[in-house]
């Protein structure tokens, strides 16, 4: 059972990114960004229905059925997303429909014919060795116990069965109850339902598991800003080889990005910091390519870009809080708003 | 105005800004300046504004201090920067520049090297953070599980040791934990504490000028477990407690019948 539970983390974010991208028919969509938007999208469904269990006086065990039931469901619908394009996909390559019927934006008739380059084929590799080194990086630290408010949330829920009720560094019974702010943050508790209902143990769990999985996106998130502006793949394999060289390298000190990647990966700000903050600067930056035209414009990108900024900011909500949270999100879209509008009315162009 | 400068400077030096990590982010900003300021002028002007508007701005500093009073750092906000973006593009944009097959070779093996390897193994950028602070060795294992059989009311421990009895310990309850003393943005965390237990509290950290005091204290607080950091001239028995274990650096008192 571990081992579902352990394959469901990683398997659920591409999911609700593929269910998205299908239901948006944004096809020009990499898998990359699926995954990434499936993974922000994954952490606002937990906080909903979190919300929506707190609100109906659901204790954690029906709260954890409520999140089995949500992954079910986006398996379900997983399922029959992946039947329909399929079958689009066979209409298509038989003939027997007009392709224009059944093309989604920023699809062509060859878009699927393509053979990838070299280059491509060369970053897949690096992606993968990168991967593997990152794997085996935190699979060392994992004997390393270390203390977290983390861990102490998710091992009090474990134990007392209940969500809130006891404060988990004194392990004593709240007395005042919790401010509004922290009622929001859903995370241990969705962290917790993996323990309960999968059986996977808490340490590997957070210390593994997680970590590894905001590492991957991190480093995904990470080259998604830079990659477009490369000229070749070489540039972007240069790039992925010296990230991941910083990132498994990054214990220089306590404050450093990949310090807090390594040894407390699972938490929410470490998630907002070093995946939604990045990838809301590389949704900017795409943004100003096509306003700028750059690159092709692609029918309704304003309103998608607004989506995906607007759906970092929401599952920040449920990860950290307001404060640390979707407040930097803001700051963030801000201050690259500012920088990208100057450079706009500046009137460049550049390659 | 020189007592907010002065903020700044604690705020500054607790989000560890001086160090060398901080400097290389720097010379990639300044690389990417130097080989094309045209094509890299958004990733240039960013940080800067983050840097001058939010960081460098003593309104940041008075806002803060009004809305979070235990923050004493930037830290949550230094992420604004991503910093693992840039010195890996600077790095890209530096190496691919270079004309010579060989040169970029070399000078490709020398960063790889001097950001992957120097870092870890010499300490060049501050090192290993797991430090014998933040791990849970063999002796607060044995710190941990004494308090997990042995505490029935709650127990009171020394600021080391809190953590993990909090994480590991099969829920211990105890007097006070770490928020007392971890700043942080979290609102009203030092309301859920009176005067007397942050009172308390320093006076933990302190055992040898306080000893008569903590242990009357904890009598009120009716702790059944008080576990201190060794210190010199400690008695066996204080007050209702009596050592029961000790370990290298702590003494474990327990309240007799």
């Amino acid at each position: 059972m571990n081992i579902v539970g352990i394959i469901a983390i990683f398997v659920l974010p591409y999911m609700a990114g593929y269910i998205l991208r299908t239901i948006t028919n944004r096809k020009e969509t990499g898998q990359i960004e699926t995954y990434l938007i499936g993974f922000f999208f994954v952490f606002l469904l937990q906080g909903l229905v979190f919300l929506i269990c707190s609100k109906l006086g659901y204790g954690f065990q029906d709260t954890c059925y409520a999140y089995l039931d949500m992954s079910v469901g986006l398996v379900v619908v997983f399922a029959i997303a992946l039947c329909l394009n399929i079958i689009r996909h066979i209409l298509l390559s038989k003939g027997l429909v007009a392709h224009s019927a059944l093309l989604g934006e920023g699809e062509t008739e060859n878009t699927y014919k393509r053979k990838p380059s070299k280059q491509e084929i060369m970053l897949c590799i690096t992606t993968v060795l990168v991967g593997i080194a990152i794997v085996a990086r935190v699979w060392t630290l994992i004997p390393y116990l270390r203390s977290d408010i983390m861990i102490e949330t998710v091992r009090t829920t474990l134990a007392t069965g209940t969500i809130n009720e006891y404060n988990p560094i004194t392990s004593q019974p709240y007395t005042l109850g919790l401010i509004p702010m922290r009622k929001l943050i859903s995370l241990p508790t969705y962290y917790s339902y993996y323990c309960e209902i999968f059986g996977v143990d808490e340490v590997l769990l957070l210390f593994f598991v997680l970590t590894v999985q905001t590492i991957l996106c991190t480093y995904f998130a990470c080259v998604r800003v830079v990659a477009p502006i490369f000229h070749n793949r070489r540039e972007t394999i240069l790039f992925s080889i010296f990230l991941g060289g910083l990132i498994l390298s990054g214990d220089y000190f306590s404050g450093a990005i990949g310090e807090k990647l390594l040894w407390y990966g699972y938490a929410g700000d470490a998630i907002v910091a070093a995946v939604a903050l990045p990838y809301v600067l590389s949704v900017m930056i795409g943004w100003y390519r096509e306003a700028s035209g750059i690159v092709a414009t692609r029918k309704g990108y304003k309103i998608v870009n607004v989506l995906k900024i607007l759906l970092c900011l929401c599952s920040s909500v449920f990860l950290t809080g307001i404060a640390t949270g979707a407040l930097l999100i803001l700051i963030a879209t801000a201050i690259a708003s500012v920088c990208l509008l100057l450079r706009l009315r500046g009137g460049e162009h550049n390659g | 105005m020189a007592n907010v400068a002065a903020t700044m400077y604690t705020f500054f030096q607790n989000s560890k800004l001086e160090g060398s990590y901080f400097l290389i982010f720097a010379i990639s900003i300044f690389v990417l300046y130097s080989l094309n300021k045209e094509k890299n002028r958004y990733f240039i002007w960013y940080p800067i504004i983050v840097l001058v508007l939010v960081l460098a701005n003593p309104l940041t500093v008075w806002a803060l201090s009004k809305v979070f009073p235990v923050l004493q750092s930037y830290e949550p906000l230094t992420v604004l920067v991503p910093i693992l973006v840039y010195i890996p593009y600077a790095i890209a944009e530096l190496i691919t520049g270079l004309k010579g097959y060989k040169e970029r070779h070399i000078v490709a093996v020398v960063l790889f090297l001097f950001i992957a390897i120097c870092g870890n193994l010499f300490g060049v950028f501050g090192g290993d953070t797991m430090t014998e602070a933040n791990s849970y060795d063999d002796e607060k294992m044995t710190v941990v599980s004494y308090a997990g059989e042995n505490a029935n009311s709650c127990v009171l421990a020394d600021e080391s040791i809190i953590p993990f009895i909090s994480a590991y310990g099969e829920n211990v309850p105890l007097l006070y934990g770490q928020n007392l003393w971890t700043p942080g943005m979290d609102l009203g965390i030092m309301d859920e504490y009176d005067d007397d237990i942050i009172n308390l509290c320093y006076m933990m950290r302190e055992p040898a000028s306080n000893e008569a005091q903590i242990f009357a204290e904890a009598y009120e607080y009716a702790c059944d477990v008080v576990i201190v950091k060794k210190f010199e001239g400690a008695s066996i028995t204080e007050g209702a407690y009596k050592i029961d274990k000790q370990t290298d650096n702590y003494y474990i008192y327990k309240l007799g019948k």
